[in-house]
Order: C-alpha cells, then sequence, then structure tokens
C-alpha cells in the first residue's frame, strides 16, 4: 500500500512541479508582401483558402454556407474560413495565437500597442506599394490620409485603418421616464451634470418604469468618461505651457469628480456594484429596463425594440444627449483617433493570397460591395418591390449579413447601419446624431504618440490598474478624496515620469 | 486497486535474476506497463516538452522572429520582477492565501473522512459523501456567480432582503476584508467533501481487528480515533501535505481573478493575475515566463524541504 502510494504521489508531484509554456513557429517573413503582384484582378484560377479572423460580438454565428460568404467565395474563387474569437476576449486570443503561429490571414490588429509591437516584427504585409494597384482602394484609403499616417512609419503602410466615427457614445435618456416622473427633457443649455445628477437620483430612487416599486431602477451605472471631461480631466494626455502631461496629474479635476461620483454613491445614485458589472451586465440594465441614463452608441432603435418587446406595456424613447456641462463651464465627448484600428494581412500570406485578399477589400468598398456587404443578397436577404424601393426577407434577420460589413472590414464611414431599405428619417437621424456627437470634442493632444514609449507599454496596464483602483476606493468611502494625491505621486514615481520624458520626447521628432 | 499485484511481482523478479524468470516477469508484467503508457505519454508530451520552452524566460521573446531568433537577455526579466513595485504585494497575497488553505482548509477533508468514518449506517454515510463531493464538479465561474447572486451590494439577493429589513448591507464582494475569507469558504466547500476520498480509501484499508481489540479495551470512540485512525492516517496526510506545499506559491488562476475587483486588488492580486495582465494583456510572453519559472523554481524547493522534514521525523515522504 505504502510503495504505491509513493508512486501516486511520486506522479502527482511530476504533474505539479511543472510550468507550461508554448513554443512559437519560427517564420514570419516581412518581405514576402513586396512580391505580391496585381496581374489582371479577372483571372483567379487557383482557388485559394483564406482566414479570416472576426471579432464576435453578438447576432448568431455565422456558419460556413452563409449566402454572402459563399457569394465572395465563387467571385473571387477562394475557400473563406471565419474564425469567430468572443468580442472581449479577442485580445488574448490574438496574442496565444501569434505565440502559437496560427494567425489567419486577414485580421484587426486587437490594439494599437499590438499592431506597433508586431509592426516592427514583420507580422503585416507592407501596403504602401500594393495600394496604388487597387483604385477603389486607394481610393478610399489615400496613402496620406491622416488616418493612414497613424501609428505607421513615415512612407509605410501595414494596415488599412478603420475610419468611422470621432465620437459614437453619447449620454442618452430615456425621456418616456422622465414623463413617467413629470420631469423635463433638459435642453443642451441645461444639461449640467448638477441636472444629470438629478435625473440619475430620480431614476435610482423613484418609480420611473411604473412597476410600483421605487428604488428598483438604476441611476448612474458605471464611470463615464464624459462626466470626467465635464470636471476637466484630459482625454489621455493634454499640453501645458508646451508640454504634454497625462490626466494622472490632474489631481484637482479628479478631486472636483471624485467628490461627485463620492456623493452619487453615498446617496445610492451610482450603482452600488459598480466595480463588479461587466459591459455585457450594463447591456442587460439597459435592455432590460432597468436604467434609463447612460453612454452608448447610435443604435438606439435597436435598444428602444430590446425594451419594448420585454416589457410591451412600455413605450421606451430614448433621446440621445449633447454632453453635460461641468462647473467650470466644460462639456466635451472624448473623441476617437481615427486610424487607430487597423486591419492587417498577415506576412506569411503568399503573395497570391494578399492580391486576393485585395482584390475583395477593392470590391468590397465600391458602392456594389458595399451594398451586398451590408444588405445581403437580392432574392436571398431581400427582395426589389414592383414600385423600386425594398425589402428585408425574414432570413435577413437570422444570415445577419449586416455584421460581416463592420466585423470585417467597412469602407470609410459611419453609415454602416444605412440598409437599401433604411427610411429617409432614419438617414437623417444619423446625420443629426453625428453631428450632435461631434459638436463638442477633446482631441487626447498625446494622440498616437504614447505608444513609442517603451515604459508606457510595459507599464501603463498595471500603473492604470493602480490607479482605478485608488478612484473606486475613493468613491466607495474606504480613502479619503485626498488620496487621489498620492494615487498620482505614485503613478508618476513608479514610471509615469518616465512615460512623460519619452512621449515629449517623441512629440519633438 | 491493482497496486499490491504490482509489489508482488517487483519482489519476486528482484530474488530471481535468471532469464527464464525474467521473460516470465515481462510477460505478466507487460500488461501493466503497457496500462502506464498513456499517462506516461501524457506526461512526456504536455508536462515535460513545454519545458524546453522555458528558455525564452532569458530572451526577448518575440512570436514573429520565433524562439530561436529572438534576442538573448540573460536575467533582465527576473531582475525587472524582484524589482517591480507590486513583487512584494503580490508575494504577501500569495502567501497569505495560501497559509490559510494550508491551516483552515487542508485539515477539512481528514476531518470529514474520520467523521464519516464514524457514521454507523452505510445508507447515511453514502448519501452524506455523495452530497460533500458534489460541489467539486461545479466550476468557479458557477460558484462565483451564484455568490454574486446573493451578495452583489445593490441587488443581490439577500443584500436586497436585508436591504428592504432596514439593516446594513454586507459589502461581501467589494469589501477587502471579506475578500480572504470569502476565497477560503469557496476552497473548503468546494474541495472538502472530494478531498475526504483519499482519506477514506485510507481509512478503509485500517485492519479492523486493531478496532475489535481496543473495543474489547473499553477504548471509548474517541480514542479510537485518536489511537488508531488518525496514527494509521499520518503516512498519507504527510503526502497529502508536502505535495500541497509544492502548490504553496500557485494560487490558481481562475478562482481568484473571478473575484477581484478594483476594490479589493490590494489583497487580491497574486502572480496568477499578474502573469494573466502581463502576458495575455499586454503580450509579454518572456517576462510572464520568467514569472511562471520563479514560482516553479520556489514550489521545487518547498516539496525539497518539505520532503527532508518528513524523513528526518522518520517519515517516508514522497520519494
Amino acid at each position: 500500500m505504502k510503495k504505491s502510494l509513493k508512486a501516486l504521489a511520486g506522479s502527482f508531484l511530476a504533474l505539479s512541479l511543472i510550468v507550461g509554456c508554448s513554443n512559437g513557429n519560427n517564420g514570419g517573413n516581412a518581405d514576402q508582401g513586396k512580391a505580391g503582384t496585381a496581374s489582371e484582378p479577372a483571372k483567379n484560377e487557383e482557388r485559394l483558402p483564406i482566414t479570416i479572423a472576426v471579432q464576435y460580438w453578438s447576432g448568431p454565428k455565422w456558419t460556413e454556407d452563409h449566402p454572402t460568404i459563399k457569394y465572395l467565395e465563387e467571385k473571387f474563387n477562394v475557400d473563406i474560413t471565419l474564425q469567430l474569437i468572443n468580442g472581449s476576449e479577442y485580445g488574448e486570443k490574438m496574442k496565444v495565437m501569434a505565440a502559437s503561429g496560427s494567425l489567419p490571414d486577414f485580421y484587426r490588429a486587437d490594439s494599437p500597442e499590438t499592431y506597433l509591437a508586431w509592426q516592427s516584427e514583420g507580422a503585416f504585409v507592407e501596403l504602401s506599394e500594393l495600394l496604388p494597384k487597387y483604385p477603389n482602394l486607394i481610393k478610399a484609403f489615400p496613402l496620406d490620409h491622416e488616418a493612414n499616417r497613424l501609428l505607421n512609419p513615415e512612407g509605410k503602410i501595414y494596415g488599412l485603418p478603420d475610419i468611422s466615427w470621432t465620437v459614437r457614445d453619447t449620454i442618452q435618456i430615456r425621456k418616456d421616464w422622465l414623463d413617467n416622473l413629470g420631469m423635463k427633457l433638459p435642453s443642451e443649455d441645461e444639461f449640467t451634470v448638477d441636472k444629470y445628477y438629478e435625473i440619475a437620483k430620480a431614476f435610482a430612487t423613484k418609480d420611473p418604469d411604473k412597476n410600483g416599486v421605487a428604488g428598483d431602477t438604476y441611476g448612474i451605472i458605471g464611470l463615464d468618461s464624459v462626466i470626467q471631461n465635464a470636471f476637466g480631466i484630459a482625454n489621455g494626455w493634454f499640453e501645458k505651457d508646451g508640454k504634454l502631461l497625462p490626466k494622472q496629474t490632474q489631481v484637482e479635476e479628479y478631486k472636483a469628480y471624485l467628490s461627485f461620483m463620492k456623493k452619487a454613491y453615498d446617496e445610492g445614485v451610482l450603482d452600488r456594484d459598480f466595480v463588479l458589472r461587466k459591459s455585457s451586465d450594463l447591456d442587460d440594465m439597459k435592455r432590460g429596463n432597468k436604467a434609463g441614463i447612460y453612454s452608448h452608441h447610435n443604435d438606439l432603435t435597436g435598444y428602444e425594440d430590446s425594451v419594448k418587446k420585454a416589457f410591451p406595456d412600455t413605450k421606451p424613447e430614448l433621446v440621445p444627449m449633447a454632453p453635460p456641462i461641468g462647473p467650470t463651464g466644460i462639456r466635451a465627448y472624448s473623441a476617437y483617433l481615427t486610424g487607430m484600428n487597423k486591419q492587417v494581412i498577415n506576412a506569411k500570406a503568399s503573395p497570391e493570397k494578399v492580391d486576393r485578399i485585395l482584390q475583395i477589400l477593392d470590391w468590397w468598398v465600391t458602392d456594389e460591395g458595399t451594398t451586398i456587404m451590408k444588405s445581403g443578397l437580392e432574392g436571398i436577404d431581400y427582395t426589389k418591390k414592383a414600385d423600386g424601393s425594398y425589402e428585408p426577407t425574414a432570413q435577413w434577420e437570422t444570415n445577419f449579413p449586416r455584421y460581416l460589413n463592420s466585423s470585417i472590414f467597412a469602407r470609410p464611414g459611419v453609415d454602416f447601419n444605412m440598409y437599401l431599405w433604411t427610411p429617409q428619417e432614419d438617414k437623417d437621424f444619423l446625420a443629426s446624431y453625428k453631428a450632435l456627437a461631434e459638436k463638442y470634442t477633446l482631441k487626447d493632444a498625446a494622440a498616437g504618440l504614447t505608444f513609442y514609449s517603451d515604459t508606457y507599454k510595459n507599464k501603463s496596464a498595471d500603473l492604470s490598474k493602480n490607479f482605478d483602483e485608488a478612484m473606486s476606493k475613493i468613491i466607495v468611502g474606504s480613502e479619503p478624496i485626498e488620496y487621489i494625491e498620492q494615487a498620482s505621486k505614485e503613478w508618476l514615481a513608479n514610471g509615469g515620469d518616465k512615460i512623460i520624458q519619452e512621449i515629449n520626447a517623441a512629440a519633438v521628432k | 486497486m491493482n497496486a499490491p499485484i504490482i509489489q508482488q511481482q517487483s519482489v519476486g523478479s528482484s530474488t530471481v535474476p535468471s532469464v527464464r524468470v525474467k521473460s516470465q516477469y515481462w510477460k505478466r508484467a507487460f500488461p501493466y506497463y503497457f496500462m502506464i503508457l498513456p499517462g506516461l505519454l501524457y506526461l512526456l508530451i504536455f508536462r515535460y516538452a513545454p519545458m524546453f520552452g522555458l528558455f525564452i524566460a532569458f530572451k526577448k521573446y518575440s512570436p514573429f522572429q520565433g524562439v530561436w531568433g529572438s534576442e538573448w537577455v540573460g536575467f533582465d526579466h527576473f531582475v525587472r520582477l524582484f524589482t517591480e513595485s507590486d513583487f512584494l504585494l503580490l508575494l504577501k497575497n500569495t502567501l497569505i492565501l495560501n497559509l490559510l488553505d494550508v491551516l483552515v482548509a487542508f485539515p477539512f477533508p481528514i476531518l470529514i473522512a474520520v467523521l464519516l468514518n464514524e457514521v454507523g449506517r452505510k445508507y447515511w454515510k453514502n448519501s452524506i459523501q455523495t452530497i460533500m463531493y458534489a460541489p467539486h464538479f461545479l466550476s468557479w465561474v458557477v460558484i462565483v456567480g451564484i455568490t454574486m447572486l446573493l451578495f452583489r451590494t445593490q441587488d443581490g439577493g439577500i443584500n436586497a432582503l436585508l436591504g428592504s429589513l432596514g439593516l446594513n448591507r454586507i459589502e461581501l464582494m467589494t469589501d477587502p476584508h471579506y475578500f480572504r475569507f470569502v476565497w477560503l469558504f469557496h476552497n473548503i466547500w468546494q474541495g472538502a467533501g472530494w478531498g475526504a476520498i483519499i482519506y477514506l480509501a485510507s481509512i478503509a484499508s485500517i485492519d479492523p481487528a486493531l478496532y475489535e481489540a481496543a473495543r474489547v479495551d473499553g477504548a471509548s470512540r474517541l480514542r479510537q480515533i485518536l489511537h488508531i485512525t488518525l496514527p494509521s492516517l499520518k503516512t498519507i496526510i504527510l503526502i497529502m501535505l508536502i505535495l500541497r506545499l509544492g502548490n504553496f506559491i500557485d494560487v490558481g488562476f481562475e478562482h481568484v481573478f473571478l473575484l477581484q475587483n478594483p476594490l479589493n486588488l490590494e489583497v487580491s492580486d497574486v502572480f496568477e493575475t499578474y502573469i494573466y495582465r502581463q502576458g495575455l494583456v499586454q503580450g509579454d510572453f518572456s517576462y510572464v515566463t520568467a514569472v511562471g519559472l520563479f514560482k516553479s523554481v520556489v514550489g521545487l524547493v518547498m516539496v525539497v524541504s518539505a520532503n527532508a522534514i518528513a524523513k528526518r521525523f522518520g517519515e517516508e515522504g514522497v520519494y
């Protein structure tokens, strides 16, 4: 008995001792793309397999026999394999794929950091010489476009930028909830952070959803950057006396903001579990008629429909708002940097494959291509009626061709959810929404520079984790407001000072 | 258990060295060696082979330049780890959690096994045992999810009830003081019943004559536990303890990660979550390999010293 136990124990021991790590394979040939020749695009004699990674957020999972995919396969004589990756796991998955040498042929770099790091290691096909051979593509993504210059070395292009919203998310309020409480929707000039607070407080403590229970709805859900902006906190970096400084140095602004949020927490206006909520939880609250004031993207009708479906008695009406005005009169939505997200082609792809992918994209950016990629195929996803108008079929809902468009690739613009049959009023709404969202914007003064700081690359995740930790602690009251001074000092001492130096050095260049 | 058979054979083969007997021995033993094969292959392929990759801990590994093409950096990653501002915090949290686990959670399965052994009716004993080890089959996601549903401050079931009764809410998930307790409680709830199985098996192999003799001598049940059951379990307890010590710097990623939030980071940040942030979020593979190697070395040292100490006290140890 004892001996056998020994044997048993020995194998347990061996099992428990070992650390695993995966072998990356050699390879990654940066120069292969150069050889790519765009011969006459019509002749695609050899059928090529192409793998595409798709960051996947919602909707049904596309199968291999999806009509639009089949259409692409026939048109370009390729075999497309879609690798669907769960949205929130995309970044991790990409790094694991890189380590195991199994990156797809065409994918989106998961972050600007990754894009820069992998670019310098020769992971992507360089496109500056190839693009001009594709007339539609070069028109959509001119070589000297601001988005094409961002994150690329001078004269080189390693990925196609995603050019769409500068500001996508706005604060949105359930007007029907306000009506239920007898409150008025504030006008643009009336919408201050105090008004925001007042509305959120009413939503959190009264009964805006008229279900007879007061206080089972939420006020402020999550910490929102637009509120920080109202208190003067920068969108990443700001310029002062010719020097670039990060928001973590804005101690006074943070104190004002944190006092505001702490009061919200103490009075039950801020969701008491805000640190525990994942984005999917927030989504459930919005769709589940539990929250009525929040930041959200332009698909207002989709969310109204969700609420309506679950609660047929409600008449949900979401109204997008201009950013709230802070105590010193500042108001702004943080602007995205156009060109931060890049679609890349794997440097390991053969020249023929690179050509085939670029052919597909060249077609994709045309009106014909985009229409098919968004609205689907005539006779399958929609029908043309006698009067020339279009109507989606029942299959359109289940095929979800529209998500293929923005998930894999999209031509520049914000009209990716405007279909053949979208009524004019919706198109007008999109235009007005865009105008509202982009009316007051705040740019990052160090736009794109942070990635040239090695310290930033190595330390930023840990540093911002500590800073966020301090913010959460102050809001829930386990540390006093002044604690932010200490957090700011620690941020600087543990690498922040070095980041500031490196970024200012990069800015001079 | 087929272990006693192997034992007999190994005794037989060592005494008679003649060729004929040897071949006979192989003929009889072959099936058993064959049965070991899958496990052995598993170990070689999934546990030993990846160890060759460890040398990227001394390189600046880039997936695109490959393992061989990457540049050597010597002990840079280790220097970085030891000078990291969070290093002591990580070490402290890891060690405290493990210490709590060894002191509080480790004895639970033994206690359960001994007590179950005293349950007279087989029916009762079996059903209790089944109920107790059932949680083992629940994943951490489920266990943490249930805890969240019950104890979220705003809308968790128990807290909502406390709130509606006008009582103070228990900030179980966000107050850092509760974190270690919750973690430990989960560990015991999930693991104790399952862990008891190996002790129950050992108890079953104790010679019943010992108990009979004790009863004849008028020993009470407590005496029997103290002087028969526990001494018989001594070896297996020690082996389990030594093996447990080998994991003394492991906390297990999933459980801690699921319980972690910005408010309890000061007590919940451990090496595993740090490796996750640096390795998978930031993609710094070489550095986290170095962290992993450091952990393994500590684990090895723990096992070797625990084993040496056990031997000094006249026990067998694990090797």
